[in-house]
């Protein structure tokens, strides 16, 4: 029942979302041909391309078409050269992924234990200095850190490629060596937005009356933290660390263009500067998509983290 | 401790400020003229020296901080003056109405303020300062919202609103008269938070081009430029770089001291 | 000696007024100790104090000793070492004592585990021995339940087989009936009362009521404002009583022997006598 809520739920914001995705590009003021090929087009070149997009049609069946092509697993030809994108699309995707994927694991790695000292620590110098590191981060730039980052390891010291990327296909271990800094850059930035929220449910942790009785037990801080402190912290950090998919994905656009890898987010801007609408438009649907699939998947855990929640089902409550 | 975190922020957001004061009052030079010797060394005529097309330093990070408060003021200005009432209407709302609007906060959260960047771009056929800051505002709105609304739930569930509802007054006074000054405190730190979000975001923006025009200085944008030189001339990056993180790391840090002053803290027992 | 404090003070923060101060008492093996006090008095502080979990912020001067080691200054490690298995405490609200994501017999287990070093088998077996013995009916069923499917009588029980079982030598219990229906509070008595006489624990009792601790304990201490203000055996005490606050608290105890119509006496009445 909960499960077909949220179902329902999820679709109807995508329905929305793809619906503002779709009047953005095309009830701004402004012909979309006209802005595809420049203020230089001949005006012949301009009524081609838009007999060619169909921008002739009314409104609502430009929508049906883009979304008929959208769910039966295509994407529309680029407006420019009228090649199919969709294996672009879905090669950029992927790199993309493990670039998000393994920034995630370095913001996790980093917030778990940086914010449970900095809670457990929270009335000595120790652990301001964690906040206070916490705070720096969050304030620098991503590219910033990734600018650094090239600097010192990649040219400096030379440990790791100082950007470009290598299909693991091709060498795994240049694929995992390309990685590294672009993903360090990545979770550094979240990471350090991540510790304020992994510091403040620590200490509402430290608040509890049962975190009281496990220390009265004879459990030292971090064991009583790591036994009975990361279970109940559990569906407080899956939330926020799905709420952070999307600046993620976004981050990722950023460190992407610092690191000259060819994902989904150099993708996208090249594709802004060609003005390619229709391809702009899809990528930017799916990433919201993706969003919003991950807030699905963060609310349908709920049931499997919180023993309440197990419960109430169990008892059909 | 807490009054100590306040005024380090008040200080730096207060030195970004007079920045952009001091730049429209008087410049060491124009920012944005080109000319000899190019990558020079601090000097007389230019106290941080010159850019890779002799344009001077000072003046150009002088300026920029323009350009960060002017996209800050905008961007927290459309997310406070939107997210804020629908905030106290959802708040204040049962049933299906409320649902819509945080259904609504939800979708618009889903898309990062770089993804409303692009999408706006790419429609107007180029970036602009505009596309910026309007893609900055729309996605500070979800924030909004919610802190207000849950602001104005606690509000409203106070015995006074009761009775000023009894006494028969409308939902609007008693918006204006008990939501609105009991909101202002979150809604005052929340604009701090977002503004340092927002500059993030500027400069990010600014950085892949998406951002302020060529013609205008912008932190992000040097940054960007200075990126061939960085290997020589580190502080065409540093520079910038430090201003964007003093700025940022200024709202944050303003935002929280006055949760901090407003939030009355739980005494602590036990360890 | 078993337990033997002096001079203890206790100071939260930049606060200059103490939260306790110059408190002395002991208890001896098996010996039950009450100490009584309203509200704020300090009590609470004081148990905290000896089990050595009041927080960073706190500032304790004074002696606490254990078996004749002093305690106070010593690492937390040290003092790990000694709750669970020497000290054993309950606290006043067992609805949120217990971790709400883990079985009450995984909670129990794991304490058994910590100080005796037991493998699972040999501590799920000690776990349902313990939860019989504290008086709950269905040790198995109780063993695997969440804290949220059990009652807050039931949920006290296993917090006191928590305390109780590594048999330690002083079990503080502070206001551990005070969040129970009547009925109840006094079949927990009852139990605490059994289990300790059974292992020879020694109690230090804490309540503001002064019929539960002339239950359960010989000998009282009176705390007011911070301070102990009386001590002694409990039928001098009350028998006797020399401090205006203790006087105070046994005639507004037994408000059975009011007259019907008349105003109740309040502690504020006896400090006006004295």
């Amino acid at each position: 029942m909960r499960t077909l809520k949220l179902l329902g739920n999820f679709l109807i914001c995508l329905a929305v979302a793809s619906v503002v995705v779709f009047a953005v590009v095309n009830l701004l003021p402004g012909d979309i041909a006209g802005v595809i090929l420049g203020p230089n087009a001949s005006p012949e070149s301009v009524a081609a391309l838009r007999e060619r997009m169909g921008l002739d049609e009314p409104l609502v069946m430009r929508y049906v078409t883009w979304m008929g092509t959208l769910l039966s697993g295509h994407v529309p030809r680029s407006a420019l050269s009228g090649a199919p994108v969709g294996a672009d699309i879905a090669g950029r995707f992927a790199v993309t992924g493990w670039l998000v994927f393994f920034g995630m694991g370095v913001a996790i790695c980093l917030a778990l234990p940086m914010g449970a000292w900095a809670a457990l620590n929270r009335h000595r110098p120790s652990g301001w200095l964690v906040s206070g590191f916490a705070q720096f981060g969050m304030a620098i730039p991503a590219f910033m850190v990734g600018i650094c980052l090239t600097i010192i390891f990649g040219v400096k010291l030379r440990w790791f490629p100082a950007n470009g990327y290598v299909e693991a296909s091709t060498s795994v271990t240049g694929w995992l060596s390309h990685l590294v800094l672009p993903s360090i850059t990545l979770g550094a930035v979240q990471g350090a937005i991540l510790v304020r929220y992994v510091r403040s449910a620590f200490v509402d942790v430290l608040r509890t009356d049962w975190f009281r009785t496990a220390r009265s037990v004879g459990w030292r801080r971090w064991a009583a933290v790591w036994r009975h402190g990361l279970r109940n912290t559990a569906l407080q950090l899956v939330t926020v660390v799905g709420l952070q998919v999307g600046s993620l994905f976004a981050g990722a656009i950023v460190v992407e263009s610092v690191f000259a890898i060819r994902g989904i987010g150099t993708y996208l801007l090249q594709n802004v500067s060609n003005r390619d609408l229709p391809v702009v438009s899809t990528i930017v649907l799916m990433l919201v998509a993706l969003v919003l699939v991950v807030n699905l998947l963060v609310d349908l855990s709920y049931g499997f983290i919180d023993p309440r929640l197990r419960n109430r089902r169990r008892l059909g409550r | 401790m807490k009054r100590a975190v306040l005024w380090a922020g008040a200080t730096l957001v207060a030195l970004v400020v007079l920045a952009c004061l001091v730049s429209v009052a008087w410049l060491p030079t124009d920012p944005n003229t080109v000319g000899t010797p190019t990558l020079a060394p601090p000097s007389a005529d230019h106290p941080l020296g010159t850019d890779n097309l002799g344009r001077d330093l000072a003046a150009r990070l002088l300026v920029g901080a323009r350009s960060c408060l002017l996209v800050g003021v905008v961007a927290v200005s459309i997310g406070a003056v939107i997210g804020v009432p629908l905030g106290i209407i959802a708040g204040g709302s049962r049933g299906v109405a409320a649902t819509v609007l945080m259904r609504g906060a939800d979708i618009v959260y889903a898309f990062p303020a770089l993804l409303l960047a692009i999408l706006l771009a790419a429609a107007r056929g180029h970036a602009s300062t505009f596309t910026a800051m309007a893609a900055i505002g729309l996605s500070t709105i979800p924030a909004f919202m919610r802190v207000t609304r849950s602001a104005a739930v606690d509000v409203l569930a106070q015995d006074y609103v009761m009775a000023a509802r009894g006494a028969g007054f409308g939902l609007g006074h008693i918006a204006l008269r008990h939501v609105l000054p009991n909101v202002a405190p979150v809604v005052l730190v929340q604009s701090s938070s977002a503004f340092g979000v927002a500059i993030l975001a500027e400069a990010s923006l600014s950085y892949l081009g998406l951002g302020t025009p060529p013609t205008t200085p912008s932190w992000g944008r040097m940054i960007y430029e200075a990126q061939s030189f960085v290997y020589s001339d580190i502080q065409l990056a540093a520079l910038p770089g430090i201003c964007i993180a003093a700025a940022v790391l200024g709202f944050n840090l303003l935002g929280d001291g006055l949760r901090d002053l407003l939030d009355p803290t739980l005494r602590e027992i036990t360890r | 000696m078993m337990l033997k404090v002096d001079q203890l003070t206790v100071r939260f923060g930049r606060r200059t007024t103490p939260a306790i101060s110059g408190i002395g008492f002991h208890i001896d093996q098996g010996e039950r100790l009450g100490l009584i006090g309203e509200s704020g008095s300090g009590k609470s502080v004081t148990s905290l104090a000896v089990m050595g979990l009041l927080g960073d912020t706190a500032r304790i001067s004074g002696s606490i000793r254990w078996k004749g080691e002093e305690l106070v200054g010593r690492s937390d490690a040290h003092y790990s070492r000694l709750r669970g298995a020497a000290m054993g405490m309950v606290f006043q609200e067992p609805m949120t004592a217990l971790d709400p994501t883990m079985r009450c017999g995984r909670q129990v287990a794991e304490v058994v585990r910590l100080h005796a070093g037991a493998d699972r088998g040999q501590a799920r077996a000690k776990v349902l021995e313990i939860l019989a013995t504290v008086g709950l009916a269905d040790p198995e069923r109780i063993a695997d339940s969440y804290p949220d499917e059990l009652s807050g009588g039931q949920r006290q029980r296993v917090l006191i087989a928590m305390a109780m079982v590594n048999s330690p030598q002083l079990l503080i219990a502070d206001e551990p009936t005070t969040a129970l229906d009547v009925t109840v509070q006094a079949k927990v008595l009852e139990e605490l009362d059994r289990m300790l006489a059974n292992t020879g624990a020694g109690l230090l009792f804490i309540s503001h009521d002064l019929a539960v601790v002339a239950r359960m304990c010989e000998r009282i201490a009176v705390m007011y404002r911070g301070s102990i203000v009386e001590t002694g055996r409990l039928d001098q005490v009350l028998g006797n009583p020399q401090h205006p606050y203790t006087a105070g608290l046994i005639a507004t105890a037994d408000i059975t022997s009011a007259e019907p119509g008349s105003r109740l006496p309040v502690i504020q009445d006896f400090w006006r006598q004295s």
